[in-house]
């Protein structure tokens, strides 16, 4: 009798196992859909979604050419890009392209529509933006965000932008290609400190802003401007991840003001300048990118806390002394404290 | 019964990575499959695909290093008695250039027809059967599509004619270059387009042309691929090959309008005029300041690139209907394009 | 016993049709299967298998302070390695240190170099890398490839491409479309399976960093000359010392195939071994020679140093002679 009950239970198993084994996917290898219509439909799901920001304040030269048919006072201005992440017209985007004090945004659709924005908040550690922009009756079409978490290197991302303006129309062009690198940057002109995506998809100026798409379309960062990595001395494009960003969000949305200096500074724990922002405070007292903060007020500074201390203590308006290194010599400034935070 | 789930655990374990492996292995199939279509493409065409230099070739001393030669250009036979289609821009002005095909031959090429503004040029050489592309339609192309550029990039082609192949997608479409060459409804890629590309064919996964590539974005002064190229679509060259072929003049049509050149429309709908030039085209065809184009040749207008794209591939002397509003009234005005003038 | 059996028969039967049911069920959720994701997956795969053999050098020292002198190199055997020509002058050659993926340091020492190949050789003491696979043939144009280097951080850097054009440079590289720059250059350029096609190396800055234009030598050259590498040699291209014909328009290759030397050095090997201008080159190294394009190609694949014979024609009759390729 027992032999019969393993046996059978020997049997149960041979059935399960071979079934196992046997199943299979439920299609067949050969129905394969091919890479470009795995493309076109991603494409045409997110481009509506990538808008381009042009912001006064950041006004380009006025491209040279002049047409005999056109009417060169009004030559368009290149812009960057944003990822509409909520119908009602919340924008993410990159800090460098609306960081200003009083900047005045209008956010351009690729079906024609052109809509007032207002900034709602930046983050200087994250480098990225809240821009939200009034779509009237007509919502925007918003994409979904994905997570950045699960990226090797080698995974298919698409970028999304504006890359030197060519689409008059502000339809987004869009580039394929795959994640170099996850990993933290060693340039200068890179703000935010962890890990970033580097990708071999084609970025250039007009792409900052824009969204670093996985297969199904889902944000997995934001793209921001190149950057010099000098550990290869090879230009570098990349997104800031969104699982860095997404946490922030609910706190961005809700905007506020504190003093701020008006610069962003060098990822790392050194206290460079990597960017100013045009007409706002630290510009006007002649900072410039490179300087390194000496002391604030008197205050030494050692590092990125002991700045952020300094200025939690003061308010919009404030004027402080900013000692500085540039080259070797010291400089020292007086700021008058703006407010955008 | 311990030994029994036991038993199960480990058959289902079993199951599972022989079925992880056989998913890895599927996808490796299909990664491969979509592989060997990129591999059939250019083999399909590449030796259509032929250099063009618009000058002598210094001696070749043996050992000397290949110096990237950074004139010279792409272009493509479309016929098997020797047309070939290349950018204008690659002949540099010249009448006679030196063609190099795959097999290693080099023959004379004599220009048959330019057009000058759309930069397209047509140039036959003397053979027979000789490996042809054939011509797609760009009007099928959407963004994301794959696509394939062929040529001689910073002249590596040069010595060899082994054209170079890059895959890349459709980045966007109906983009507007303007300037001394107009690049009209272009189509934008992010395949590594370089110099010595230009005149160069673009490809579909099929094997048809396309476009012709010819011209690229850069950063700074450096000039190379950055991601961003521009290829005049196919089907606005087969509007004007047959002239291009038998030396037919083609010159671009121009209405003679001023309008507003921003990136959209003013929410009004349509493309206002600001002037018209007197005696142009749209003088004659009685379009006044006011007006707004809002279509045209039964294409919606409304933003100006629209119709940009649209004026901008017209030959001179050829037809546009253009519908106009005017006092709240909508009229159908037909308007014979002038030619370019500069 | 009949009725036992029958018994399991049934319990066979049953217990193989749930399992493939309740699978089936769980997979008919999944969408058709795309190519993109399983490119998606197989790219990242290819990697993992290439990775143990992709190495940092870099001058020892603490890893974060020679962030910025790192490049990347390949193992092909268990003591032998190789990285860019150009990259040597960023990691210097003293006191240098092969990392590998596990942070395991390996003492490596610099060899031979070949300037027509643009590799540096490198040579392990503790013979403990991991020589990579190999792909079994060279790809054709259209393959795809990724550019591997070891420059960032823990994983490899990738770039995605595929191949433009095969013979570049008289037969020596391939070119390719995914970007090669500083951060790959010396690495390992891979095929799907993540076998090593060939060594990705920088050639001329002219053709831009990144653009698009690459070029990788193919592993099989570089195994040819493993042992002059190891060795320490300085391996550079061969010259006859003579002038080659101008091309002209519309001659094809001649019907009759060979060379004509249109000059030749004076004191060059070529002269030295007794050949004129006119003579036509038709085989050098028992290889026959029917144009421009096979003799640099069988050039291309000798040094300085090397003897060939070389069969020409002079006047109609055929004569043999031998000489020893010298340097530039």
């Amino acid at each position: 009798m027992k032999n019969r009950r393993v046996v059978a239970t020997l049997a149960v198993l041979v059935g399960v196992g071979s079934g196992l084994l046997r199943s299979g996917r439920a299609y067949e290898p050969e129905a394969a859909v091919p890479l470009e219509e795995t493309l076109r439909k991603m494409v045409e799901r997110v481009a509506p979604s990538v808008v381009r920001l042009q912001v006064d304040g950041r006004a380009q030269e006025p491209r040279p050419e002049r047409r005999f048919f056109r009417d060169p006072s009004t030559e368009p201005r290149e812009g960057g890009a944003g990822i509409v992440i909520r119908a009602d017209g919340l924008i993410l985007t990159h800090a460098s392209l609306v960081a200003f004090d009083l900047p005045r945004i209008e956010v351009l659709t690729g079906n024609g529509r052109r809509l007032p924005a207002e900034l709602v908040a930046t983050d200087t550690k994250l480098d990225v933006a809240l821009v939200k922009a009034d779509p009237g009756s007509e919502p925007l079409p918003a994409l979904e965000l994905g997570t950045a978490s699960d990226l090797v290197p080698g995974r298919l991302v698409l970028t999304f932008g504006n890359p030197f303006g060519v689409a008059r129309d502000s339809r987004p062009s869009s580039s394929l290609g795959v994640v170099r690198s996850v990993g933290p940057l060693d340039a200068r002109e890179a703000v935010f400190e962890g890990n970033v995506i580097a990708v071999d998809a084609a970025v250039n100026p007009g792409n900052e802003g824009g969204p670093l798409v996985d297969l199904d379309g889902r944000v997995l960062g934001v793209l921001a401007p190149l950057a010099r990595d000098r550990r290869s001395m090879a230009m570098l494009g990349y997104a800031i991840p969104i699982d860095a960003i997404a946490p922030e969000l609910e706190r961005l949305g809700k905007g506020g003001r504190a003093a701020s200096l008006g610069l962003f500074l060098s990822a790392g724990p050194e206290l460079v300048v990597a960017r100013v922002i045009p007409q706002a405070c630290a510009e006007k007292a002649g900072v410039k990118e490179g300087d390194r903060l000496v002391s604030f007020d008197g205050t030494a500074l050692k590092t990125k806390e002991d700045l952020k201390k300094a200025l939690a203590e003061k308010r919009p308006g404030n004027k402080v002394t900013l000692e500085l290194e540039r080259e070797g010599t010291k400089v020292s400034v007086e700021v008058v404290l703006g407010g955008r935070e | 019964m311990k030994r029994a789930l036991t038993a199960v655990a480990v058959l289902a374990a079993a199951a599972f990575a022989l079925g992880e492996g056989k998913e890895e292995g599927q996808d490796l199939a299909r990664a491969r499959a979509l592989e060997a279509r990129v591999e059939s493409a250019v083999a399909k065409v590449r030796d259509a695909v032929v250099t063009i230099s618009a000058e002598q070739r210094e001696q070749r001393t043996e050992g000397a290093a290949p110096k990237p030669v950074t004139s010279g250009g792409s272009g493509v036979l479309f016929t098997a008695d020797g047309f070939v289609l290349t950018n204008d821009h690659v002949t540099l002005g010249e009448d006679r250039v030196q063609v190099g095909l795959r097999d290693g031959r080099t023959l004379h090429g004599e220009v048959t027809g330019r057009d000058r503004v759309g930069d397209i040029a047509v140039i036959k050489v003397k053979g027979k059967d000789l490996p042809f592309a054939t011509l797609g339609d760009s009007d099928k192309l959407r963004e994301g599509d794959l696509v394939l550029a062929l040529g001689n990039p910073f002249g590596l082609a040069h010595d060899d004619h082994e054209p170079a192949a890059t895959l890349g997608i459709v980045s966007g479409l109906h983009r507007f270059q303007g300037g001394e060459k107009v690049y009209g409804d272009a189509i934008q890629i992010d395949a590594a387009v370089n110099p010595g590309n230009s005149g160069g064919p673009l490809f579909d996964m099929k094997g048809n042309v396309v476009g012709i590539t010819g011209r690229i974005s850069i950063r700074g002064t450096e000039k190379k691929n950055v991601g961003v190229g521009f290829a005049v679509p196919i089907d606005q060259v087969k509007l004007i090959l047959g002239d291009l072929k038998v030396g037919a003049e083609v010159a671009h049509g121009y209405l003679g309008v001023r309008f507003r050149g921003e990136t959209d429309g003013d929410g009004k709908g349509g493309v206002e005029i600001l002037g018209v030039l007197p005696g142009a085209p749209a003088d004659r065809a009685g379009l006044k300041r006011g007006d707004r184009i809002v279509k045209a040749n039964d294409r919606e207008v409304d933003q100006p690139v629209r119709l940009e794209n649209i004026l901008s591939v017209l030959p001179a002397g050829s037809e546009v209907k253009l519908l106009v509003e005017r006092d709240g009234r909508r009229i159908e005005v037909m308007a014979r394009l002038g030619r370019r003038p500069g | 016993m009949r009725r036992f059996a029958i018994v399991l028969v049934l319990l066979l039967l049953v217990s193989h049709g749930v399992a493939r049911r309740t699978m089936h069920a769980l997979h008919a959720q999944d969408k058709p299967p795309e190519e993109a994701r399983a490119l998606d997956r197989t790219l990242p795969r290819a990697i993992e298998r290439i990775a143990p053999s992709l190495l940092k050098v870099r001058p020892a020292g603490p890893a974060a302070d020679m962030a910025r002198k790192t490049r990347s190199a390949v193992a092909l055997e268990r003591d032998f390695a190789v990285m860019d020509a150009v990259s040597i002058a960023i990691t210097g050659v003293d006191d240098l240190v092969l990392e590998d993926p596990a942070g395991k340091l390996h003492k490596a020492h610099v060899r031979g170099r070949d300037s027509r190949l643009r590799v540096v050789a490198l040579e392990v003491e503790d013979g403990g890398l991991v020589p990579a696979p190999r792909a079994p043939a060279l790809p054709e144009a259209g393959s795809f490839l990724l550019a591997l280097g070891a420059t960032y951080g823990a994983k490899p850097n990738a770039t995605f491409g595929i191949v433009s054009a095969t013979g570049r440079f008289e037969g020596r590289a391939l070119q390719v479309d995914c970007g090669i720059d500083g951060a790959n250059a010396g690495g390992a350029v891979v095929d799907l399976e993540g076998r090593l096609v060939g060594v990705p190396v920088l050639v001329d800055r002219k053709l831009g960093d990144d653009s698009g234009v690459g070029f990788v030598v193919p592993v099989a050259r570089i195994l040819t000359v493993e042992d002059r590498l190891r060795a320490g040699d300085d391996i550079q291209p061969g010259l006859m010392g003579i002038g080659l014909p101008q091309d002209e328009p519309e001659i094809s290759p001649s019907l009759d195939g060979g060379v004509r030397i249109e000059g030749v050095v004076s004191d060059g090997p070529a002269q030295k071994a007794g050949l004129q201008a006119n003579d036509v080159i038709v085989k050098m190294d028992g290889h026959s020679v029917k144009s421009i394009k096979d003799f640099l190609s069988v050039l291309s694949d000798h040094a300085a140093g090397d003897k060939i014979t070389i069969v020409y024609l002079r006047e109609g009759r055929e004569a043999t002679t031998t000489l020893t390729l010298v340097a530039r």
